[in-house]
């Protein structure tokens, strides 16, 4: 891995582009759901808005919250964060690529997780702990599907490291498909495999709709915003941020393991990019139209959703195995 | 008034006398690396050798003795009363040390039964009815470990008619190495035979539980590396696989009950079972390697090993002693009862937080060091394509992965239930504030914990020489250049020191940012309780609940009952009172320990029956029969 | 090349729509993933005519497709709007520890696959893997489901298992061959159908 200026500058721009793009992808999620549902919607810039207003607004604070809820929300926005430098999105190479592990993201996901939980619990209220117990409880099971997802993918093409691993996938496919050599090295089933049990994760890590309903006003339906709900002023407005930042990183794995492409110089960064966004357009659709046709599940029910996404990146570890 | 005075005389004393001999034994080990001597006395020589891994491991107890030590300077004056404390927990910490400097077997099994006797004793200080059974079911099942390695010894003994460690090089065939694991596994806690670990580990006093937890099961480790990768013939690589898989069950298991437990020493305890059973997975990876002969996976896997019983070790003890501070300040340890406390210690709570994030494998800090290390060598190993192997160390890292997210809830719920929020009764509400000396011994395994977590590179080419010791090879500190994996170089890399600067300065900037271009304005006011101003701190929510969806999907993994008792003749929906109870059995000590149990009884039952009934003919005739059987032994077996 | 892993593709899908199956409760759906699965089967088939380009894949692939896809499936809502059954299905063990047992089965398929099968299967590396993963959750299906209707649906899913592992081994059987097995297998789904009525007619009054 060699350092190169290049690569780092370019490295930045393409975090800060993703980190700016984070909730323009959610609005428009959002936009399409209420469009599918035959309201006239949001704006889709609504959610740069919000932030900015919440960002005005003044915090209130719990009697009995303790330096957990000064720091959770720093810290939960700052490991997304960490886990965007590590992505490669649209450039080959990223900030942190040298060391982007796939063992790493899973466990700074739960990271994350683990704070906004404590957060939850800190102010002794009711729903935190019970937003708590259910955050846990999906991360759960959700975590060694991603695992699993994320060991498949490394495996499948014998790289441990994110940039290296869509690289590798990348250039795979551009060989076979465009020269036809080293057809035996790709496969088609592996991907789709992992791309259904990546999304069913990402359903159940982001909040969306037939596991968790954030947008109904009944605490007692909520997973991820009864964690949240005694966050006020700027912290709400860097959970809010975080948890676009964490559809993000979901979305462009996603989006990646659909149709790797990426930059490797300078010069095509402009298709790149294009075709990036509308991957991810593509993507954001795909949830919108899940969350649309699909009604909230029941809690129980979760576990078989979960295990079949668990089954299926099992499935495809095996086809990998037997590549070797 | 005399009395008053020189109350504290023993603790002083012992404590200091402790971290004295730790650090006289260290400097011994290091300046006596690599050379042997004998102790004659007039009918026993002992013979101690200071090889790597004994120095890695006088090391090891030394510096977590010493901030043990450090911490019940002042913890201990609550058992002032019973200096005998003081006493046994020197001596428990001298056998550790003489036991893993120990270079023939008559040493080592003599100081491996003080260890267990000291232990034991330990054990049942408290002199509760609770205590007296744990350190009965303790001392039974460990000495049925001794059995085991007593015969793992003496077999090693006629095979090689020595008594020496020197000897036993490349000796231990298939049977000597499955009596010593399964005698050692019974004292580090593995699945199976874990049934003694959480009840006896939480009765002793915290500073005990601290020792035991963080320090003595590592012995059986020391003795399993010592058999596998010293004394072992060499033969057999299915071993390293049913390690591997022993080790995957008890991490799932051990974090499964950890997470059920309301008790916080026995939550510890439990996780101390998932942490042994990660230590036993790389040890059966790296074994499996070593056979296979897949080398840089051996080393690597040897290094999550050792690694993992640093990080264990610190984490451990740093919360079994935090526990002790909360027993001690607000006189229970059930976390229902608990609450709030971070307001009250809030410098316990900082410690006690960054303790919990290492143990439970959070980046950047140590624990999840140990963990990527395993990860990274399980899938060197479904790398190397062995039919069986790729199969086993796939259903690992599915089983680890679980345990990994299962132990972030465990202790997201030790955490938050404890020292958030409201303070559930008068015992949380009326903590006093710890002493600083006890937050120093806290502190100083923290403090390492920061370190190896964040720039491990000193400490893993430290490592090396263990592991060159044990396998031959060496790892290569430096993660930026390359890990090596199997087949491939530089598969994979984490940065710790990168990620953990990166993180820092990140967090300074948004602070700042956040600081600068946001409202900087605060008010603090009431938790919102849906408008009700009730101020009820149970409806908060309580331990058990937490757990209790986790629980309900692995249900298959417990064998809990739980019931909700109404009043009778009361409206459907009001009533005045409910109970509900609930209970989490062992599912191996319920299905396993007590039929077999029942079992032993019967049989022993009808052997009572048929002995007394007899009269003095039928005794003389089991005298002459016991006789002619051990003759038999001799002539057909011994000779 | 790209036919391969487009077959590829179907034979998992098969495997798939069987995992859904098992952590799905709903009888329906089951109908319609075992319509799915035999579509897959039935393109598999397909794939295979196009690449050996025998007549006798073909024929397979049209008597697959009507069989299978349409006919049994039709039957079977048939049967189903007439007993007026449960939605749910009745399970001796919990959908997640199925799935999980799904899982491991796989695993064992594939190892029993890698220690019999060195060579020999023509088309699409591991459709013997598949077949027998396929075999197996198709049984445990059987095994583990309360209801008869879920046991028909394994039963099927077993045949339709045993159908891929010969067409994976074999160039296509014989086309007598098939359409006799088909019309068993369709006189078999009819009488169990009848079986059904009655038993629901008999019990109910």
């Amino acid at each position: 891995m060699n350092f190169n200026g290049q690569h780092l500058i370019i490295g930045v721009v393409q975090f800060f582009i993703v980190v700016i793009l984070a909730p323009f992808f959610a609005g428009f999620i959002h936009k399409l759901k209420q469009r599918a549902r035959g309201q006239k919607g949001i704006n889709i810039f609504q959610f740069y808005i919000n932030f900015n207003k919440l960002l005005k607004k003044e915090i209130v604070l719990s009697k009995d919250a303790t330096f957990i809820s000064n720091i959770a929300p720093y810290i939960v926005f700052v490991t997304y964060l960490i886990i965007l430098l590590m992505l490669p999105a649209f450039y080959r190479y990223s900030l942190l690529g040298m060391s982007s592990d796939v063992i790493l993201i899973a466990y700074s996901l739960a990271l994350a997780t683990f704070f906004m939980t404590l957060y939850a619990m800190d102010q002794g209220s009711a729903f935190g702990g019970l937003g708590a117990a259910r955050e846990w409880f999906l991360t759960v099971l959700s975590e060694p599907s991603l695992i699993f997802i994320f060991i498949s993918l490394a495996i499948y093409t014998k790289q441990g490291r994110i940039t290296d691993i869509f690289y590798f996938i990348q250039k795979g496919a551009e060989n076979a498909f465009l020269t036809g050599s080293g057809s035996s090295a790709v496969s088609v089933a592996i991907p789709f495999l992992l791309f259904i049990s990546l999304f069913i994760v990402s359903i159940s890590e982001n909040a969306r709709i037939p596991i968790d309903n954030p947008e109904t006003h009944l605490e007692l339906t909520m997973f991820h915003e009864a964690n949240i709900l005694e966050a006020s002023g700027k912290h709400l407005g860097l959970y809010e941020y975080g948890s676009y930042l964490k559809l993000t990183v979901f979305l462009t794995v996603m989006s990646l393991i659909l149709f790797p492409y990426m930059a490797v110089n300078i010069y095509q960064i402009p298709i790149a990019f294009i075709i990036y966004v509308l991957k991810m357009i593509i993507l954001c659709a795909l949830i919108a139209g899940v969350e649309t046709v699909n009604p909230k599940m029941r809690v129980f029910r979760v576990p078989n959703i979960l295990s079949v996404s668990f089954i299926l990146s099992l499935i495809a570890m095996i086809l990998s195995i037997r590549r070797f | 008034m005399d009395n008053l005075k020189h109350k504290g005389i023993f603790r002083y004393f012992f404590n200091c006398l402790t971290i004295l001999s730790a650090a006289f034994f260290t400097v011994l080990s290091i300046y006596c690396f690599k050379s042997e001597f004998i102790v004659q006395s007039s009918f026993i020589n002992f013979s101690f050798k200071f090889d790597a891994l004994s120095l890695f491991f006088v090391i090891f107890i030394s510096s977590i003795s010493l901030f043990i030590s450090i911490f019940s300077i002042k913890y201990g004056d609550k058992y002032d009363d019973k200096p005998s404390l003081f006493i046994y927990s020197f001596l428990f910490i001298i056998s550790m040390l003489i036991l893993v400097i120990s270079n023939d077997m008559l040493t080592f099994l003599i100081f491996w039964e003080l260890m267990s006797i000291f232990s034991f004793l330990l054990v049942i200080y408290e002199g509760s009815e609770e205590s007296r059974k744990a350190g009965f079911l303790y001392f039974l099942m460990t000495h049925i470990g001794t059995i085991l390695i007593t015969a793992a010894f003496i077999m090693l003994y006629l095979k090689t008619s020595s008594f020496s460690f020197d000897y036993y090089k490349g000796a231990a065939g298939i049977i000597i190495l499955a009596a010593a694991i399964t005698g050692f596994s019974i004292k580090a806690g593995i699945m199976p035979f874990h049934t003694w670990l959480p009840y006896a580990h939480p009765v002793a006093p915290a500073n005990i539980s601290a020792v035991m937890s963080g320090v003595m099961v590592n012995m059986a480790i020391y003795g399993i590396l010592k058999f596998l990768f010293v004394f072992s013939a060499g033969s057999n690589s299915f071993l390293g696989i049913i390690l591997l898989v022993i080790g995957a069950l008890s991490a799932l298991l051990g974090i499964m009950y950890a997470m059920a437990q309301k008790d916080i020493k026995k939550l510890l305890a439990f996780s101390t079972i998932e942490n042994m059973g990660i230590i036993f997975m790389g040890i059966g990876v790296s074994y499996w390697a070593r056979i296979e002969n897949f080398k840089s996976l051996e080393y690597l896997a040897m290094l999550a090993v050792l690694l993992h019983i640093i990080n264990h070790g610190l984490s451990k003890s740093s919360l079994f002693m935090g526990s002790g501070l909360i027993d001690k300040y607000t006189h229970t340890r059930n976390m229902e009862k608990l609450g709030g406390l971070s307001k009250k210690m809030g410098q316990l709570s900082v410690l006690f937080l960054i303790g919990v994030m290492s143990i439970s494998a959070m980046p950047p800090l140590n624990g999840f060091l140990s963990e990527w290390y395993l990860y990274i060598s399980l899938i060197g190993s479904v790398f190397t394509g062995n039919l069986y192997m790729v199969y086993f160390s796939i259903i690992a890292i599915a089983l680890l992965s679980l345990a990994g997210a299962a132990g972030g809830a465990a202790f997201t719920k030790l955490f938050g239930i404890t020292f958030l929020g409201k303070p559930r009764t008068a015992n949380a509400e009326n903590a006093k504030k710890s002493h600083v000396i006890e937050r120093i011994g806290i502190a100083l395994p923290i403090l390492l914990c920061i370190y190896i977590g964040v720039y491990p590179y000193q400490i893993i080419s430290g490592l090396n020489s263990v592991i060159f010791y044990l396998t031959g090879g060496t790892v290569n500190p430096n993660p930026f250049s390359a890990v090596g994996a199997v087949k491939i170089h530089s598969f994979s890399l984490y940065a710790p020191a990168v990620i953990a600067a990166v993180f820092t300065v990140l967090l300074l900037i948004i602070l700042f940012y956040f600081k600068l271009f946001a409202s900087d304005k605060k008010r603090v006011f009431e938790t919102w309780a849906c408008g009700l101003d009730e101020k009820n701190p149970k409806a908060q929510y309580s331990g058990s609940g937490f757990s209790s969806s986790i629980m309900k999907v692995f249900s298959s993994f417990y064998s809990s009952f739980s019931e909700i008792d109404f009043e009778k003749d009361v409206k459907k929906y009001f009533r005045s009172k409910s109970v509900y109870t609930e209970e989490v059995n062992d599912i191996v000590e319920k299905y396993i320990y007590i039929p077999a149990g029942k079992l032993y009884f019967k049989i022993s039952d009808f052997f009572n029956r048929a002995a007394n009934s007899a009269n003095i003919n039928v005794s003389l005739g089991y005298l002459f029969l016991t006789l002619i059987v051990c003759f038999i032994i001799y002539i057909f077996i011994i000779r | 090349m790209i036919m391969e892993k487009i077959a590829e593709l179907f034979i998992i899908l098969i495997l798939v729509s069987v995992v859904l199956n098992v952590s799905s409760p709903f009888i329906k759906f089951a109908i319609k993933l075992y319509s799915f699965q035999s579509l897959m089967l039935a393109f598999y088939i397909l794939m295979g005519a196009v690449h050996f380009n025998s007549v006798n894949l073909y024929g397979s692939f049209v008597i697959t497709i009507i069989f299978k896809v349409i006919l049994i499936p039709y039957f079977l809502f048939k049967t189903l709007k007439k007993v007026k059954m449960d939605k749910e299905i009745d399970m001796y063990i919990g959908i997640p520890e199925a799935v999980v047992f799904a899982g491991s089965l796989t695993l064992l398929s594939n190892l029993i696959a890698q220690k019999i099968v060195k060579t020999g299967i023509t088309f699409g590396s591991f459709v013997f893997t598949i077949s027998l993963a396929t075999f197996l959750i198709g049984a445990m299906l059987m095994i583990t489901r309360k209801t008869l209707f879920s046991q028909i649906i394994g039963f099927l899913t077993i045949d339709n298992a045993i159908f891929l592992a010969a067409n994976s081994i074999t160039h296509g059987m014989p086309l007598l061959v098939e359409i006799g097995i088909l019309f068993d297998l369709f006189v078999s789904i009819l009488i169990l159908s009848l079986l059904i009525l009655n038993l629901r007619r008999n019990v109910a009054a």
